[in-house]
């Protein structure tokens, strides 16, 4: 009798290890996603494809870059960033991610950003990233740590990536800004 | 005659006799309700939408905002050709997502429909077509989640396609998200008009 009451207790608690080892399976967002790099701004921050270092952060209502003027309904995020590539010549892709939802950056100022240009090894290009986000973003889910994530633009799964975690409601907000385009060296 | 063969008759007959009375109150019950027409079924009615209002499908928020006929590309150098004209329609977007949405993607699920113009499942030539930011005129904009902009999608078209006053009825589409099994990301099932929104063209031409 107590034999038998032992393997009803082993048949339950196997049922359960089954169980949370389903309820356990990671999705396989999960099991492809990128490795994050991660650093803070103004540090060399290098993953397998590129060096990054991100000069400064902050928003503004409004960009001038060489003769476009950067209008939107809603605020920019404006990054400086020194990108390299460490082995052979890599496009630049940048996105923001806030609590999951992703804010591609804007190609809208065509070449003068440095996201959506390539770079070569040993030959760092310094420039702008701009990012179009929600007026109201400070007071949106994840905005305290917002992540800037920095590839080479081909799929990022599996893939070395650099990310910065950025408390989007310490930044400083300006009206208008003239911007600096991409050139090539160090800042 | 005998009133058993009578009997037998109508026994014969019953069947006709009970179905052709059936039919005739049916009939007569249908006159107050409108008849026998054909009748379309209220699940196959598209509601109407009001002009400017945004209507929020599973992948994108999109509100109507104006349909105009003009011979002058928003770009301000496109030219149509002999007896072509551009159809523009301003809509205001914005992704409904977790992320950045291309107005225009994939025929099996435009936002939005135009009869004759635009169509769900009939792909579009490259060059029949543009998608501009109506603020600063940047081509090929999309759209993310709550930053809504207003953009112009251009077609071209017959110049005797559209008159002005003509009242055409944009569809706005809607499907379900699904996660997709081979490719990552979401396959969007079961596309559907889901509601129309009737506007009048106005000829700036």
């Amino acid at each position: 009798m107590k034999r038998r009451g032992w393997s009803i207790l082993a048949g339950v608690a196997l049922l359960a290890a089954a169980y949370g080892v389903t309820a356990t399976i990671p999705s396989s967002e999960l099991v492809k996603a990128p490795f994050g790099v991660r650093g803070a701004i103004g540090d060399r921050i290098v993953s397998q494809p590129m060096i990054v270092t991100v000069n400064e952060v902050f928003l503004a209502d409004e960009v001038e870059l060489d003769l476009w003027r950067g209008t939107t309904n809603g605020v920019w995020f404006v990054a400086d960033a020194t990108i390299a590539a460490t082995v052979e010549r890599e496009g630049v892709d940048v996105e923001l991610y806030l609590d999951g939802v992703e804010y591609p950056s804007s190609s809208r100022a065509d070449s003068s950003t440095v996201d959506g240009s390539v770079v070569d090894p040993g030959f760092p290009m310094t420039g702008p990233i701009l990012i179009e986000l929600p007026a109201d973003v400070v007071d949106r889910p994840g905005a305290r740590s917002a992540v800037l994530r920095i590839s080479t633009g081909s799929d990022p799964r599996l893939d070395s990536v650099i990310e910065l975690v950025i408390d989007l409601t310490q930044l400083d907000t300006d009206g208008s800004v003239e911007l600096e385009p991409t050139r090539p060296g160090e800042r | 005659m005998p009133a058993e063969t009578i009997t037998s008759r109508v026994r014969t007959w019953l069947p006709l006799i009970a179905a052709a009375g059936v039919l005739a109150v049916a009939g007569v019950v249908a006159i107050p309700l409108g008849g026998w027409d054909t009748v379309v079924p209220e699940s196959t009615i598209i509601p109407e939408h009001p002009v400017g209002e945004p209507f929020v499908s599973h992948r994108v928020s999109t509100s109507i905002d104006d349909l105009y006929l003009t011979d002058v590309h928003p770009d301000g150098y496109s030219e149509p050709e002999a007896g072509e004209t551009f159809l523009v329609l301003v809509a205001t977007m914005e992704s409904e997502t977790d992320g950045p949405e291309i107005p225009i993607a994939s025929s099996s699920f435009y936002p939005f429909t135009i009869p004759g113009v635009i169509e769900l499942g009939v792909a579009l030539d490259g060059t029949s077509y543009s998608t501009l930011l109506e603020r600063d005129g940047n081509f090929g904009p999309v759209v993310v989640p709550g930053l809504a902009d207003t953009l112009l999608f251009v077609f071209v078209v017959p110049s005797s396609g559209f008159a002005d006053g003509d009242v055409v009825r944009i569809g706005l589409t809607d499907a379900t998200p699904e996660e997709a099994d081979i490719i990552e990301g979401t396959r969007w099932v079961d596309v559907h008009i889901a509601v129309e929104v009737p506007i009048t063209v106005r000829d700036e031409r």
